[in-house]
């Protein structure tokens, strides 16, 4: 079932040799409470926009996107999750989680 | 006047700044493609790519891509070919395929066309209705449920158009959605019969509602026709929502009867990946239970693709160009849909719409790259072509060829000979090669029909002309298209037609203003509705419109907005920023520094963005059956079928267009015909003038009839007093007639031609009237060109000479001559074709000196001369209207201020009036029209209203006396039995003790309606007040206008004993008798009485109210205040304020004690004076002009009216800081410069001082005159006092008159 939190996330690990904010840069590993999770496979990835209206003065130069992945992942033990991992920016966070 | 005009240089700059700017973008967008295409390097494995659905800015407000960026952007990121599909039509294709075309790619045209809901079709219903449109599907399926809309009126059987009758919208109201969810198709031409397929599917889905294209399951057959057209179900598409909603057995069954309609080859499935999560917003708001996410649309639409054998084909649905333009596209999207920025307006939750490479592409099918394949392939299976730079000359005759080209030669021979005394071997030959001409191009139909068309005008009543260089072909004159005989006046077809040329021949005629759409209906009934069409014309983002629709949205503050957008009159959208940045308004703004600059950013990014389409107010396309197959079409405002495409796009598409522009100057000249031929509800006015020339067989006064060449015409020409004439009546043209002295139609041609701004730049004008005028040798740069200048004393005037000296110095033909001429004016062409003809007069035994010599001259000349064609087919009405003022002034005038065709104020036509003797009457509500008609009057009043009375008494008691008496201007030589008017013509003898004076129209009363006005004229006459009120059905305002404008003075007798003694008195009267409504309900008419009651007195009884019945006016008659006595210049003050002109009495006569004071030169002395002594003119303002000066130096042209004529005063640079805010501000002014003459008339004053005569009339008043007159700039302004304005003249101050 599914479980929220929207948590931050201390550290996530993504892919080697990726720029940020291209589809290559998907999570490999994060840390979460304090547990290191792997991540297994990604199952989905996609796109959100926020109103680049509230975003300042003027036409935006960029337009900031905000990333989902959805992927599987394990910390250790043998059960497995799926978890929704949240890309703004810097800053990541966990959103969902299906165990 | 004219509504065809040449440029002026301003536009001219704007337009090449247009393209300037055009091509800047394009280049920007290819640099955007290589900044993308850096970022990620193609892959080895990269499939090729072609974007199949794209929106380009001419979806008008929804595309923020225009399609020259598309077409750069495309050649740039490698693709091949390149689809453009606009919504609701093919507005953009003709510009796509030129943009394609230069930047070397392949276009695929295409559409994106909204489905109507059909009850039977799953994935067609509405969730959510239009404003307005069509209503919501009874039962709604998804979550939101939106307003529902009305339901059309049922179709009106409008005889006008095949499409219904638009009357039955209605603006809707509140916070509703502008446009409908429907589900959305795009349709790709394949093939050529598809192009024309996709023409008539546009044109029926446009035929439903006006501006409301949705497309019938019906009429997908017509995209079906011939196989030709393929269907493209996207997202939006009704298999997509219906697999979206996972409805997949609906979507297979919805995907077979598109397979039924189309084919299995003619149908694709789109995908597009925009990353949308599952339930849309996940992260970043509220999410959406209904959205499956991309992932799960793209996995069903492929397994039903691979179920069903149908392509699937990878698609952007491109909407912008670079990532960051979503903004533009997200505001745009809201100016549509008229609602504020927010999220939820904007359907979207990511923003991935952008002009994405094929590597971007790439990656996001990377596991399918068959799918990208699938595109390119199709792009590159597409084959519409729209035949750019092809003609086509429809079949409208419904002849064959062959019997075309014998009825066409029939008819001109016949045609020749009715029109010619003989036909002589030059009319022979000429009119053998023009139809040798006609033949080669295949044109036997357009003459035929336009000569049809020309024919039913005349037939229905319609004063018709041909203008432009169509004038210059005997063929024309032959069927009477044209009314100018080519061969007497030398006119040259080969400008008109020309071998050499990618484009048809223009045919423009000129019909009345008034009866433009009679002519319209009537073109469209001749031809059919199926194979005519109206032009469209693209209304574009002009800074003004984009602020107020950009601000709306952004939710700025309407008087914000409305403060930033009246700064702007025509400017361009992209120099918003510079402008604003100057506005002193701002700075006391509340707009904060981000808004304005969100707003500022977006304005000038939609810069030239196509809003909407408008009817082009004369083009009308011609065609055959083919015309639906080339161009789609809708519906104008006014019902009429219209093409999608502008006047560039036709003329590109090489299709016929007849243009019939309504021109003022025709309804005015059949005014005056109708005055003096009689009409319904008017005698005619010249039975008893037998000497009248230019009448036709029954004895009616007709313009075909009209002689050439008649003196008295030719005799006022030169006089220069020529107001009203077409063409010929501004104080430039009065001043270039007093030097030019015209004694014939080509000197006309020859006037009408030097006033350019070309010629009077270089001051042809010049050299031409000393050589006329033989102060000056005439020489020729070479003998051979004699012929050719001769009638123009060897100065090159006309394009027909530019072409006769290039045939005469290298024998070529004189359409090749045409075809060099039109390329001089190019800088880069100029030394290639420099060399051809030095060459070739070398061969001809021209020395090179004299080769030179003429090369020089036409080079000079070239771009400044003017079509003498169209040069004389202007000069026939400018003959005419002249031969109406000099034989029937004031039917003429009578016409000009119904009609108000030319450049002048109407006040300014009444003051001509009595300028030429013919007094002006008051609109009276018992006689006049509603438009201004002609009286013949008893000659003591024609006098009492010219204010001669006092002169004709005293005449007895000797001419010295009388001529003392009379108002300034006139004169009363020894031997003449009547005073002269000052224009030197006496225009209003009657004959037999009578004059004819003009009677102002009622129409020209201030708030008065066509249907008051119809009511009124229709229950005359009126006996009273009570009369009026009880039967006119006058609102209260148009009744005190009535008043005002003098109307009502003759019916309740003001002036007369027993009588109001004032127009006082009777705005009191009107005031108390209009105040209660229910008054007449209650039966009551009002009875006379003492004071202002005393207006029932011409008949008080009709009422018949009882006598004891107390009403207001009965109360108020019990206290009448002694009433302060009407002043003349009150009276005058309220007339400029219901009519916008002083209609009783000249407003300057009220100030003549000052005029005196200040030694005032009258406007009829002034060419008495010495050139460059120093003199004072005065006059009400009639018009200021600023036109642009070689020198880049302001120049204020200043006309001012005094009732003995017209003065021109001219302000240079140095003199502006003391006048210009005078001059721009008064309108009753007092002048001082220096006398300046050219010529042997026209005299004009150079301005040094100018003074607002209101103020000085004051300052006299209160004794500082002096102080006055020292007074420079803009006087200060706690003495400007704010009186009001007249209606139609400009900021003025109507002094406190003459006591």
């Amino acid at each position: 079932m599914t479980k929220r939190y929207r948590e931050r996330l201390e550290e996530v690990e993504v892919a080697a040799g990726s720029a940020a904010g291209t589809d290559a840069a998907a999570p490999v590993a994060f840390r979460w409470r304090g547990q290191r999770y792997r991540v297994l496979v990604v199952l989905g990835h996609w796109h959100e926009d926020e109103g680049w209206w509230r975003q300042g003065d003027g036409l935006p130069q960029r337009i900031e996107r905000t990333d989902l992945w959805r992927v599987e992942a394990r910390n250790g033990v043998p059960t497995r999750g799926v978890y929704e991992l949240v890309r703004r920016g810097e800053q990541w966070r966990l959103d969902r989680v299906w165990d | 006047m004219a509504s065809s005009r040449s440029w002026s240089p301003q536009e001219h700059q704007h337009s090449l700044e247009d393209l300037g700017a055009d091509a800047r973008r394009a280049a920007a967008a290819v640099e955007q493609v290589h900044a993308a295409n850096r970022e990620r390097p193609t892959p080895r494995d990269a499939p090729p790519f072609a974007h199949l659905s794209v929106r380009s800015s001419y979806s008008m407000r929804d595309g923020a891509i225009r399609p020259r960026e598309l077409a750069a952007a495309a050649a740039a990121a490698g693709m091949t070919h390149v689809a453009l599909t606009d919504r609701d039509g093919l507005y953009g294709v003709v510009r796509f395929a030129q943009a394609a075309a230069a930047e070397g790619i392949t276009p695929v045209f295409g559409t994106d066309l909204a489905l109507a809901p059909d009850a039977d079709r799953p994935g067609w219903e509405l969730t959510r209705a239009g404003r307005t449109r069509f209503p919501a599907a009874p039962v709604p399926r998804v979550g939101e449920v939106g307003e529902v809309g009305e339901v059309g009126q049922p179709e009106s059987r409008d005889p006008r158009s095949r499409f219904p009758d638009p009357r039955g919208r209605r603006p809707g109201r509140g916070a509703a959605w502008l446009e409908d969810d429907a589900a959305r198709v795009s349709f790709l031409a394949a093939t050529q019969a598809g192009y024309a397929d996709l023409c008539r599917t546009v044109s029926a889905a446009h035929a439903q509602r006006r501006g409301d294209p949705h497309l019938d399951v019906a009429d997908l057959g017509v995209a079906a026709a011939h196989d030709g057209v393929v269907a493209q179900l996207g997202p939006d598409s009704p298999v997509g929502r219906l697999l979206a909603r996972g409805q997949s057995g609906a979507a297979e069954e919805e995907l077979r009867r598109w397979l039924e309609v189309f084919g299995r080859q003619r149908v694709v499935l789109g995908v597009r990946d925009h990353r949308v999560a599952p339930g849309g917003r996940r992260a970043t708001g509220r999410s959406d239970p209904h959205e499956p996410g991309d992932d799960a649309r793209i996995r069903r639409t492929l397994e039903l693709g691979d179920h069903l054998g149908v392509t699937a084909v990878a698609v952007n649905d491109v909407r912008y160009l670079r990532p960051e333009d979503v903004a533009i596209a997200d505001v745009l999207r809201c100016v549509r849909q008229q609602v504020p920025l927010g999220a939820h307006h904007l359907g979207r939750t990511s923003a991935e719409a952008w002009f994405t490479t094929p590597v971007e592409q790439h990656e996001r099918f990377r596991e399918r790259p068959d799918l990208l394949v699938g595109a390119h392939e199709l792009a590159v299976s597409c084959e519409g072509d729209l035949g750019l730079g092809q003609l086509h000359v429809p079949r409208l005759s419904g002849l064959s060829p062959e019997a075309a080209a014998g009825e066409l030669h029939r008819r001109c021979w016949e045609g020749v000979a009715a029109r010619f005394p003989r036909v002589t071997p030059e009319i022979r030959e000429r009119l053998e090669r023009e139809l040798d001409m006609v033949d080669r191009l295949g044109l036997h139909d357009l003459f035929l029909a336009v000569a049809a068309v020309v024919a039913d005008v005349r037939e229905l009543g319609v004063l018709v002309a041909c203008r432009g260089s169509a004038a210059g072909s005997l063929v024309c004159f032959a069927l009477r298209i044209s009314d100018v005989d080519p061969v007497a006046n030398d006119l040259a077809f080969e400008r008109f037609m020309n071998p050499y040329r990618d484009e048809l021949p223009d045919i423009d005629l000129d019909v009345e203003s008034h009866r433009r759409e009679d002519v319209y209906d009537l073109v469209m009934a001749r031809f059919g509705e199926e194979r005519t069409a109206t032009l469209a014309m693209v209304e574009t983002f002009q800074a003004r419109m984009a602020v107020r629709e950009v601000g709306k949205v952004l939710g700025l503050p309407r008087e914000e907005l409305d403060t930033i957008a009246s700064s702007f009159t025509h400017a361009r959208a992209r120099d918003v920023r510079r402008i604003v940045k100057n506005l002193p308004e701002l700075q006391r703004s509340n707009l904060d520094a981000g808004q304005l600059d969100t707003l500022l950013d977006v304005v000038e990014r939609i810069d030239g963005f196509p809003r909407h389409l408008a009817m082009h107010p004369c083009g009308i396309l011609l065609g055959d059956v083919e015309l639906a197959t080339r161009t789609p079409m809708e519906r104008s405002a006014h019902g009429y079928a219209m093409s999608q495409f502008d006047k560039d796009d036709v003329a590109a598409l090489g299709l016929l267009k007849l243009d019939v522009l309504g021109v003022r100057m025709l309804s005015a000249m059949r005014h005056c015909l109708q005055l003096v031929n009689g009409s319904e509800d008017h005698p005619p006015t010249r039975e008893s003038d037998p000497s009248l020339p230019g009448r036709d067989d029954h004895g009616r006064l007709s313009l075909d009839h009209v002689p050439t060449g008649d003196p008295a015409a030719y005799a006022l020409i030169r006089s220069a007093h020529s107001v009203g004439m077409f063409q010929i009546e501004s104080p430039g043209q009065r001043e270039l007639l007093g030097r030019l002295q015209p004694d014939r139609f080509g000197d006309l041609v020859t006037e009408i031609s030097l006033f350019r701004p070309g010629p009077v730049k270089a001051d042809m004008v010049t050299p031409y009237v000393a050589r006329r005028h033989g102060e000056e040798p005439t020489t020729y740069a070479h003998p051979s060109l004699a012929g050719v200048l001769a009638e123009t004393y060897g100065v090159i005037v006309y394009h027909e000479q530019v072409m006769g000296v290039l045939a005469a110095l290298t024998g070529c033909d004189l359409a090749y001559a045409d075809l060099l001429r039109r390329q001089l004016s190019d800088e880069r062409k100029r030394p290639t074709i420099r060399a051809w003809v030095l060459a070739r007069a070398a061969d001809r035994g021209v020395s090179r000196a004299d080769a030179e010599q003429v090369w020089d001259q036409l080079a000079s000349f070239a771009s400044f001369g003017f079509c003498k064609a169209h040069a004389a087919a202007f000069a026939v009405p400018t003959e005419r209207s002249a031969f109406l003022k000099a034989h029937v002034f004031p039917e003429f005038m009578a016409g000009l201020l119904t009609h108000d065709p030319g450049m002048y104020p109407r006040r300014m036509i009444l003051d001509e009036c009595r300028l030429f003797g013919v007094a002006v009457l008051p609109p009276d509500v018992n006689r006049a029209q509603v438009d201004y008609s002609v009286e013949v009057v008893d000659r003591g009043l024609a006098d009492h209203r010219l204010a001669l009375t006092a002169a004709v008494r005293a005449a007895g008691g000797g001419r010295g006396e009388a001529a003392r008496l009379l108002p300034p201007g006139w004169t009363w030589p020894e031997g003449e039995l009547r005073p002269i008017p000052p224009s030197g013509f006496d225009a209003g003898e009657a004959g037999h003790g009578y004059r004819y004076a003009v009677r102002v129209g009622l129409r020209d009363v201030a708030g008065s309606t066509d249907a008051e006005l119809a009511a009124l004229t229709g229950a005359r006459p009126f006996t009273s007040l009570e009369d009026l009120r009880a039967r006119g059905g006058l609102s209260r305002p148009t009744a005190t206008a009535l008043v005002d404008a003098g109307a009502l003075d003759a019916m309740a007798g003001v002036g007369r004993r027993g009588g109001p003694s004032g127009r006082r008195a009777l705005t009191l009267a009107v005031e108390e008798l209009w105040r209660d409504r229910r008054g007449r309900r209650r039966g009551g008419g009002v009875s006379g009485g003492g004071g202002a009651g005393g207006v029932a007195g011409a008949g008080g009884a009709d009422g018949g109210a009882p006598r004891g019945e107390q009403t207001a006016l009965d109360l108020h008659a019990d206290h009448t205040p002694v009433l302060p006595e009407d002043r003349e210049a009150d009276r005058v003050r309220a007339e400029l304020a219901a009519t916008g002109m002083d209609v009783s009495r000249h407003v300057v006569s009220f100030y003549e004690p000052l005029l005196e004071v200040l030694g005032v030169t009258r406007a009829c002395d002034l060419g008495a004076c010495r050139t460059q002594s120093t003199v004072r003119v005065a006059g009400g303002k009639v018009a200021v002009q600023s036109p642009a000066q070689r020198s880049g130096q302001r120049v204020l042209f200043l006309s001012l009216d005094d009732r003995t004529g017209q003065t021109q005063t001219t302000y240079f640079e140095r003199n502006l800081d003391d006048c210009a805010w005078t001059v721009l501000h008064a309108w009753l002014l007092v002048a001082e410069g220096r006398i300046s003459r050219r010529g042997n008339r026209g005299a004009t004053v150079t301005g040094t001082r100018a003074w607002d005569l209101s103020r000085l009339w004051r300052a006299w008043q209160e004794g500082w005159l002096d102080d006055a007159l020292a007074e420079r700039g803009t006087p200060a302004p706690h003495e400007r006092a704010g009186a009001p304005r007249p209606r139609g003249l400009s900021v003025s101050e109507f002094g406190r008159g003459a006591r």
